[in-house]
């Protein structure tokens, strides 16, 4: 493609006509541009198209349609296509750069006009996007285009970070590339819960039918698999892994304040629960479960209660017991924090799977109990990093999918999820939010969000909530609109140098052998390696 | 100067266009067709634009009822009363092969004028500046000549999908020095027989 800078303004973007002879269909909204100035490159983002003309009247001249010849002479020149483009960076031209001077800027003029516009060659790419490395991690490839393009996940891990989009677009394929990046970076550690099965052990891949690797398999010995379903773990021939169990004792009346909706709590719940938890301590939830409804009454008086709240409580709350993982605090014997914990100072990644217990009572349960004591050791250590120098706090990244579970506006505020959004990376632990629902997260805290990879997203409040905080939204937007229905997503915030469309790299035998994967349940070619060894040996031929 | 390939001699000019008095009226060059005037090692183009004969000025020529032809043999006095003249308007020059769009120097008068062979035409085709004057000369009838010169050019440069994309360009050419006037575009390329095949 080539084509001219028309027309143009540091606000608005430049518009660009095709030169004649090209055609506006080899050009796709999300594809790179460079506008050449005298100095500068304007790398750009194609974000409109549109026809235009020198006359409004050739535009409605439309008779001469069946005289080919007119028509070839009339497009291009009394209508023409004309290219809506964001200039998101300059580069200086080589020549031109400043010693000591950063080469690549800011916007912050505007390229010439007549100035030539293309697309962006490999070299252009690698120039702002760098060159593929275990930090400057490979995530997709830019539409139309057949080479890598990267995400620096030193910036990516230092900030909460999150990932949209709706079902089936590729948001938790996406975050396993990612995930699998990120591991291999040794960057951070990860703490994944992991809803669906989907990160640990073997997936599989609905679309495709067929499975697909779990970062166990990849990763064996840096990755550990906790599980709420030990039975589930064991049919689905996990390699080694550690049951989860949570005591009653450490659940907190606030982790049930959050399953309102899914325990259906009356309004009267929380102030039910604080009564009981000043009385009882952290033997609250094992003391209105072993209550004998005989002496409900009383106890309501006692902790100055009405009796009808705590028994509508008591009825609710017969769902957590019936969770096969909570048990009495005799009948557990391990503290599953505390052995979480032990790996993740090892820096090994932790992956958190439900077993047959997918549902969102379990996961938000277990999430926000986990989380929350996580985080408090976290705080502890980095106090501790804070006061002793030698001692260094690595991050943790914890993985959450279903995300506005947890960062709901009305409870975002409370929760632990939400204080760690809100915090930054202040205790070294920051967020992955995999959602579908974007709108549904507290702005604030999608604002805080430092790098969002969005796939497609059919529903405006959605787009406009992915966007808050961000400028250039009403360009972005445009973009979003336009991405394919799959596997296509645009990247934009701290680890972006600039906002960018791309395809997100395979999950596939290739990724797993380029992320350092190797299969020892093949069997060993034989004839390869009696070569081998012939190689090594050479017989003696006398 | 013993040139015998000439067709005309000029009789007259101005800084852009000419008027030749033709050396023989079965050489008159049809309107739209290529000229060059020679002046040293340089070569001044034009096209002509217009056609003219006429006889004694002080008496009016009449109807004879028979050709040409056929008059000058009977009446071999009358070749000699009748002048034939063409006009041309100046697009270019060479010097050393290379084509310029624009002039420096003008053609004098009594200086002969002759046919372009292909090879001059193709050099002046491939820089469309010769259209600028052929849209923008007053007093000749542009839409015609212009129509002429591109019939001439699509056969040279193969009938067929190179000529129709050559006209396209000539055409996107026009369009834009005429301001975008879509009217001439449609009356020039409605007299030009034209197909991709
Ligand atoms: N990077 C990828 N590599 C290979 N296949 C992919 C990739 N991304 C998406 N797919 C295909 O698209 C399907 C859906 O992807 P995925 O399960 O990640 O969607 P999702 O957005 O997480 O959906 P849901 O919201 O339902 O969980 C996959 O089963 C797979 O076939
Ligand atoms: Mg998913």
């Amino acid at each position: 493609m080539r084509g001219k800078v028309i027309k143009g303004s540091l606000s608005g973007g430049f518009e660009v006509k095709l030169n004649d002879g090209e055609y506006i269909e080899d050009v796709n909204v999300g594809n790179f541009v460079i506008a050449e100035g005298q100095k500068h490159k304007f790398f750009s983002l194609v974000v409109d198209a549109k026809i235009d003309s020198a006359d409004s009247q050739a535009l409605l001249d439309t008779d001469k349609e069946n005289d080919s010849l007119i028509r070839d002479i009339i497009n291009g020149s009394a209508v023409f296509e004309i290219l809506s483009i964001a200039p998101m960076l300059m580069i200086a031209k080589e020549e031109e750069a400043k010693p000591g001077e950063k080469r690549i800027k800011q916007v912050k003029t505007i390229a010439p006009h007549c100035s030539e516009v293309r697309f962006a060659e490999e070299g252009d790419i690698f120039d702002v996007f760098g060159m593929p490395s275990d930090i400057n991690f490979e995530i997709g490839t830019p539409i139309d285009m057949d080479i890598p393009i990267c995400l620096n996940l030193n910036k990516f891990v230092e900030r909460s970070n999150g990932i949209f989009g709706k079902s089936g677009t590729g948001k938790s394929f996406s975050t396993r590339v990612i995930l699998a990046g990120i591991i291999k970076s040794r960057l951070a550690t990860n703490l994944i819960f992991d809803m669906h099965n989907e990160y640990g052990w073997e997936g599989t891949d609905e679309g495709q039918d067929r499975s697909c690797k779990g970062l166990k398999q990849l990763f064996n010995a840096d990755v550990e698999i906790f599980t709420l379903d030990g039975a589930s773990a064991r049919e689905r021939k996990v390699a080694r892994f550690t049951e989860v169990e949570i005591p009653y004792s450490q659940i907190a009346a606030s982790d049930i304040l959050m399953l309102g909706k899914e325990l259906n709590l009356t309004p009267t719940a929380e102030e039910v629960m604080i009564a009981l938890e000043k009385k009882y301590k952290e033997r609250w939830l094992h003391e209105i479960l072993n209550m004998d409804p005989l002496e409900m009454e009383d106890i309501a008086q006692e902790i100055g209660v009405n009796s009808k709240s705590l028994n509508a409580l008591y009825s609710r709350l017969q769902k957590i017991e019936r969770l096969p993982f909570v048990k009495e605090d005799g009948r557990v014997d391990r503290d599953a924090v505390d052995e979480i914990m032990k790996h993740l100072q090892e820096s090994k990644n932790v992956v958190v799977e439900f077993g047959t217990n997918q549902n969102l009572l379990s996961y938000i349960l277990v999430a926000n109990i986990l989380t929350r004591r996580i985080h408090a050791r976290y705080t502890k250590l980095t106090e501790k990093a804070l006061a002793q120098k030698n001692f260094k706090v690595k991050p943790l990244i914890i993985t959450v999918e279903e995300a506005h579970r947890f960062l709901d506006p009305s409870i975002a505020r409370n929760t632990i999820f939400g204080t760690i959004a809100r915090e930054m990376r202040k205790n070294k632990v920051t967020l992955l939010v995999v959602d579908q629902r974007p709108s549904k997260i507290d702005d604030e805290i999608i604002s805080q969000l430092g790098t969002r990879l969005t796939l497609k997203l059919n529903d405006d409040a959605d787009i406009s909530s992915v966007l808050t905080g961000v400028s250039k939204a009403k360009t972005l937007r445009n973009i979003l609109d336009n991405l394919e229905e799959k596997q296509q997503a645009l990247c934009l915030g701290y680890a972006a140098p600039m906002p960018f469309v791309f395809t997100p790299r395979l999950y596939n035998e290739a990724f797993y052998r380029d992320i350092g994967y190797q299969d020892f349940t093949v069997a060993p070619d034989h004839a390869g390696f009696a070569a081998l060894i012939s190689d090594l040996m050479p017989e003696d031929d006398e | 100067m013993s040139d015998t390939t000439y067709i005309g001699e000029i009789i007259e000019n101005t800084d852009s266009d000419f008027i030749a008095m033709a050396k023989d009226y079965h050489q008159l060059p049809s309107v739209g067709s290529f000229l060059k005037i020679t002046l040293g090692l340089t070569n001044i183009y034009a096209v002509t634009t217009s056609l003219a004969a006429g006889g004694d000025d002080n008496r009016m020529m009449m109807a004879m009822g028979m050709p040409l032809d056929e008059l000058v043999t009977k009446q071999p006095q009358i070749a000699d009363v009748l002048t034939f003249q063409f006009t041309g308007v100046l697009i270019g020059f060479s010097e050393t092969g290379v084509y310029k769009g624009y002039l420096t120097n003008q053609p004098i008068l009594h200086s002969f004028v002759k046919r372009c062979n292909e090879a001059e035409i193709l050099l002046i085709a491939q820089d469309m500046n010769f259209l600028n004057t052929l849209v923008h000369a007053k007093d000749i009838n542009n839409i015609e000549i212009l129509a002429a010169v591109l019939r001439t050019l699509y056969c040279l440069k193969g009938e067929g999908p190179v000529g129709y994309d050559y006209l396209v360009c000539a055409g996107k050419k026009i369009l834009s020095l005429s301001g975008y006037d879509r009217g001439l575009i449609n009356s020039v390329f409605a007299k030009v027989d034209s197909q991709r095949r």
